[in-house]
């Protein structure tokens, strides 16, 4: 577990988990809302969890891996306490995606891709495909929250924000 | 029923028939990556191109193995459409491959370098650089993987997940980044995982027992069958330089399929083994001393007949083949006269798939014979009431009791292909051989009856089981045939579950027949 | 055609409370789920969608109601309805809209769905980068539950439903409606070999029903309001409302309502055209999958016929707009990116091709490409297209239409790259 207790679920997931996997007729169809859930909850998925997972879900922990490794949410890698995605895709990349991606990785000193998190472990970045929010290019989906119609001089203040 | 034209051929198929497999009916064969007659189609390697004549499709071509047969379906495998579909696949599928054939074990036997060679352009207009993903990886003690051979056509996947039900391998990333791999911490650990090697289209998936070993196109492959347990699955023997190198799997509807356990696939390297017997011994003073065999067989015949027939047992193996089994037990009863004959049973662990729990790879053949189980056999020559063993083509040095009755014996014969450590108790030794070295039928769980064929010689003096045991009958003044094929018309006769089955039926299709009778033995 | 604004799928969105239950009820809300249940048969809820030719709005453009009549008579296994809110074609974000907005409207449309097609569960599959839409989801279906709108026995009937959100977790491929049916399954977003279609064989292998948000969400009008209300809006092509979403280079950016076949070059205008009063390069009419329009080809109708005959397609209606800066090498370059990575990895064609092309134009676009690159790159798309002979899929056509049609419209720009030996447009 990312706790290390080697029991899944987690004692405080419990209950949630087992509503999610009560939603389907087979079990394996709650592994992505659950792995969204870990994620969220430990910024990372890791080996135990995933055999951890794949038990509960009578599933095997080589399906979960090629799960894990599918979808860009979720990292082997912990992630910082908030994860930032930059989109990249064309109506963001055409009004200066680019030119933010970098403004966040200096002033945030971690790289997009790098797998790492910030010293502090506050902060990691990727960029994303194209996260729907195009009206308000460029943007970026920091933890629930989408920020819109960023200019250069946001960047600061976005992270001061979160900082808390 | 629908009647479709392939190639300009009408054929008539079953519905739910492919175009892939309505063209292998008709002899025409469609290249394929990804399908495979015994996994679940896929439909992602693309390769199996074919055209759909109908003039209002913009794009006519598409992939065989997923096209239900239509009525009134007319297909080209072979025109300019599905040609260039397919070289645009085959182009794709090359791009990002290493070109490392002069040190792939794959090489020989890649349909990929086939397939290129026929549908593939002369020269790579790829010049950018290749993705690079995993080397070298042990995906097991067994198998090991390297990434960038490999085509992603997921047979391998599949089989683990779909035939042997354990979804141990799985794909990791995308896109071009995409690869097969194990869980974390994890490997390949089912008991048939060796044949992912098999199904591999490429070298991505390599055994490390037969890696380096030899070429393939030096390889002398002989059909037989495995004899690790009451399966019977049929294989080919790969040989070279008188050792034997792989046992791979043959197909066969009936008995395996297409496939095999690893541990019966690597049940082989006692053929090639230092303790193989290469001549005959007989006791004296306390020590083995080497004779030639046609004195082994006389003196072995002597001992036998000097023993009063109720003091004499004979030990039969279940390893043998039907026709060695049928002319030991002649032997035995008509000969010698003994009191009894029986075979040692091995019983391990079976599943629901290939692997029996009966390690004997002809029970069933030796119980149709008249031979069965052995019992209180350690306690009949403890009691005095065994005082001459005969052994065919057995040892139980890791019997403890039975070792230990030995010494109460008046006598043991053995005719073993090893020095085992029961035929080192013999006063004569005969030199037989393995499945490797010789011809005859065998008998499965099922009653499927398979064929051996000898992929090598016997071993310096050793000879064919069944010259050895013609040989002791002969001093009998009893003359039977020595070829497996005229024991078994003499089998076929006397046993009347054989009757209806003929050997050169066996022989041809190098496949098990089985006939009502055998099935309905017991 | 001028542009005829409609006021349905996102009425009262500029609303604070649009998306709660009592707003949406004050707006006639949950009528037609109530006409429905007391007063029609399923098949008669069926044949009114299927006479409003509500045509798929994720960007096929299949008709909603013949679909549903796929499904097959006399199974006996359950049915389900799996809703599209996948919504990840880049330049498209309507159905976030209806979902953070107007949650009620699509939640209304499933349960129709649902009851028309005999399901007792639906999934909503949205993208897990709308995290604000998904809550907003499960918020309405929470307040539906407790309104008697959903859950057992709904509104005193035989009827009882329920309505999952099933969460994505980033991957483009899962808005393929068979990729998207192995995610929730929970398993890699892998599109499937068709057939069996999902009517036939679909989620846990039973008869599914995959729609798209926007096109469940016409639903409640047709049935409350009637079919022929319906095709009174829109084309004779495409009939109904139909949301627009503009972005890219444009003055006012956002997401529009007009009647489907609203003119692109009006609908520019009224976006208050090309920003900083800089000219028009070209415009992308429907998602990054849709072939590039230049200047003189954007006097068009947007509905399906009318996208097809002008050599593109209405896809998702997510338009992008490029002004003159643009760099056209550079934006194939950011779509092939796109495609590349998202690339499930199944099909050979479209998991090399499609990495194999990024690569050529990022050559190109360094200004260390050749002529004969040009030409390269086209035919390599051309390879990989093939309206599923080449591919499981339409991802590798997706990304074939915009490099063929880049490189046949602005092949200038591309030898200019070439010639100079870097991009023209960066100084």
């Amino acid at each position: 577990m990312a706790e290390g207790n080697g029991v899944f679920p987690p004692d405080n997931l419990k209950a949630e988990f087992d509503g999610i996997v009560a939603r389907y007729p087979k079990k394996t169809a709650a592994l992505i809302p659950i792995l969204m859930r870990l994620q969220e909850e430990f910024q990372h998925i890791t080996t135990e969890d995933m055999d951890g997972l794949a038990a509960y879900l009578d599933t095997t922990p080589a399906h979960v891996l090629g799960v894990v490794t599918f979808y860009t949410m979720f990292s082997q890698k912990k992630r910082g306490k908030h994860h930032i995605y930059l989109c990249k895709t064309l109506s963001c990349h055409i009004r200066g995606a680019e030119e933010l991606l970098s403004l966040f990785e200096e002033k945030l000193g971690v790289k997009a891709h790098s797998g790492d998190a910030s010293g502090d472990g506050e902060f990691s970045i990727d960029t994303g495909e194209c996260l729907g929010l195009c009206e308000q290019a460029p943007c970026v989906l920091v933890d629930d929250q989408a920020i819109g119609n960023i200019t250069p001089e946001m960047v600061d203040q976005i992270i001061e924000e979160l900082r808390g | 029923m629908p009647t479709l034209t392939i190639d300009g051929r009408e054929i008539t198929v079953d519905p739910g028939t492919t175009v892939i497999q309505a063209a292998e009916e008709l002899g025409i064969y469609i290249p394929r990556y990804c399908w495979h007659p015994g996994l679940k189609i896929a439909g992602n390697c693309r390769i199996c191109q074919v055209e759909v004549v109908n003039p209002k499709l913009k794009f006519p071509c598409t992939i065989a193995c997923n096209l239900m047969c239509g009525d009134g379906m007319v297909i080209e495998t072979d025109s300019d459409e599905a040609k260039k579909a397919r070289a645009d696949v085959m182009e794709f599928l090359l791009i990002n491959h290493p070109l490392d054939c002069p040190i792939c074990d794959q090489a020989g036997e890649c349909t990929l370098q086939e397939f290129s060679y026929e549908y593939g352009h002369d020269k790579s207009r790829f010049t950018e650089e290749k993705v690079h993903k995993s080397k070298r990886v042990q995906f097991s003690d067994q198998v090991s993987f390297d990434g960038e051979r490999c085509i992603l056509c997921t047979r391998c996947v599949r089989f683990c997940r779909d035939v042997v039900g354990n979804e141990e391998l799985c794909l990791v990333e995308r896109g071009d980044h995409e690869e097969i791999a194990v869980a974390n911490g994890g490997g390949l650990t089912n008991p048939y995982s060796m044949n992912v090697i098999d199904l591999c289209p490429v070298g991505a998936l390599t055994s490390s027992d037969f890696r380096f070993k030899s070429r393939v196109w030096f390889l002398e492959e002989t059909p037989s069958a495995c004899t690790s347990c009451a399966r019977n699955c049929a294989v080919d023997i790969g040989t070279r330089w008188d050792k034997v190198m792989r046992l791979k799997p043959r197909e066969n509807e009936h008995v395996n399929k297409w496939w095999m356990c690893d541990e019966g696939r690597l049940n082989y390297h006692y053929v090639n083994a230092a303790d193989r017997l290469g001549y005959a011994y007989v006791q004296q003073g306390g020590k083995l001393v080497r004779t030639s065999v046609d004195d082994a067989v006389a003196m072995a015949h002597e001992l036998i007949g000097k023993l009063p027939a109720e003091k004499l047992y004979g030990l039969i193996s279940a390893r043998l083949t039907n026709e060695e089994i049928f002319l030991a037990k002649r032997y035995l009863d008509q000969v010698a006269g003994a009191a009894g004959v029986g075979f040692l049973p091995r019983i391990g662990e079976g599943d629901d798939f290939l692997i029996s729990a009966d390690r004997n790879p002809n029970a069933r053949g030796a119980g149709l014979i008249g031979v069965s189980a052995a019992k209180g056999l350690a306690a009949d020559i403890k009691a005095g009431k065994v005082k001459g063993l005969v052994i065919f083509g057995d040892s139980f040095d890791h019997d403890e009791e039975l070792m230990g009755a030995l010494a109460d014996l008046d006598f043991l014969v053995v005719m073993d292909y090893r020095l085992s450590e029961t035929a080192k108790q013999a006063d004569v030794i005969l030199p037989g051989v393995t499945f490797a070295e010789k011809e005859g039928s065998i008998t499965n769980i099922d009653g499927w009856v398979s064929k051996l064929n000898p992929a090598l010689p016997p071993p310096a003096e050793a000879r064919r089981n069944l010259d050895l045991l013609a040989g002791l009958l002969g001093r009998a003044g009893q003359d039977v045939p020595d070829t497996a094929e005229g024991v078994f018309r003499l089998l076929a006769e006397t046993v009347s579950a054989f009757t209806d089955i003929s050997y050169g039926e066996i022989f041809a299709a190098s496949r098990q027949v089985a006939t009502d009778a055998v099935v309905k033995a017991d | 055609m001028s542009l005829k604004p409609t006021n349905i799928l996102l009425r009262g969105m500029e609303k604070e409370s649009s998306a709660t239950i009592e707003n949406y009820i004050s707006e006639d809300g949950y009528k037609a789920l109530e006409k429905a249940l007391k007063e029609m048969k399923p098949e008669e809820i069926v044949a009114e969608v299927a006479k409003a030719r509500i045509r798929g709005r994720g960007g096929a453009g299949f008709e909603a109601g013949r679909k549903w009549g796929f499904l097959p008579k006399g199974v006996d296994k359950p049915v389900y309805l799996a809703c599209n809110a996948d919504e990840s074609e880049p330049g498209t974000f309507k159905d976030r809209h209806i979902m953070e907005h107007c949650p009620h409207r699509l939640l209304e449309g499933c349960l129709l769905a649902c009851y028309a097609i005999g399901s007792k569960t639906g999934y909503i599959y949205v993208r897990g980068e709308f995290p604000g839409a998904q809550q907003s989801l499960w918020r309405a279906i929470d307040e539906a539950h407790e309104k008697g709108y959903m859950g057992e026995k709904i509104l005193g009937t035989d009827f009882s439903c329920e309505i999952y959100v099933h969460t994505g977790a980033g991957a483009y491929v899962c808005g393929e409606e068979t990729g998207m049916l192995s995610s929730i399954e929970g398993g890699r977003g892998h599109p499937r070999l068709k057939p069996p279609f999902p009517a036939v064989e679909g989620l846990f292998r039973c008869p599914t029903i995959v729609n798209n948000v926007e096109t469940l969400s016409n639903v409640p009008f047709v049935i409350h309001e009637g079919a022929d209300a319906f095709l009174a809006l829109g084309t004779d092509d495409t009939p109904g409302p139909k949301l627009f979403c503009v972005s890219g280079h444009v003055e006012k950016p956002g997401c529009y309502e007009f009647e489907a076949g609203a003119n692109l070059k009006e609908l520019l205008e009224h976006c208050g055209g090309v920003w900083k009063g800089r000219k028009l390069k070209g415009i992308i009419p429907g998602g990054a999958s849709a072939h590039i329009l230049k200047p003189d080809e954007i006097d068009v109708s947007m509905d399906f016929g009318s996208m097809a005959r002008a050599g593109s397609i209405l896809g998702s209606a997510g338009m992008i707009v490029l002004d003159e800066t643009t760099c056209i090498v550079e934006l194939l370059r950011n779509a092939l990116e796109f495609f590349a990575h998202e690339s499930c990895g199944q099909c050979t064609p479209c998991r090399e091709g499609t990495g194999w092309a990024k690569k050529i134009v990022t050559r190109i676009e360094a200004g260390e490409g050749t002529m004969e690159d040009i030409d390269k790159l086209w035919e390599v798309a051309d390879n990989f297209e093939g309206m599923g002979g080449k591919t499981i899929c339409a991802l590798a056509d997706a990304a074939a239409w915009p490099t063929k049609s880049y490189v046949e419209k602005f092949r200038d720009e591309f030898e200019e790259h070439v010639r100079l030996g870097r991009c023209p447009m960066k100084g």
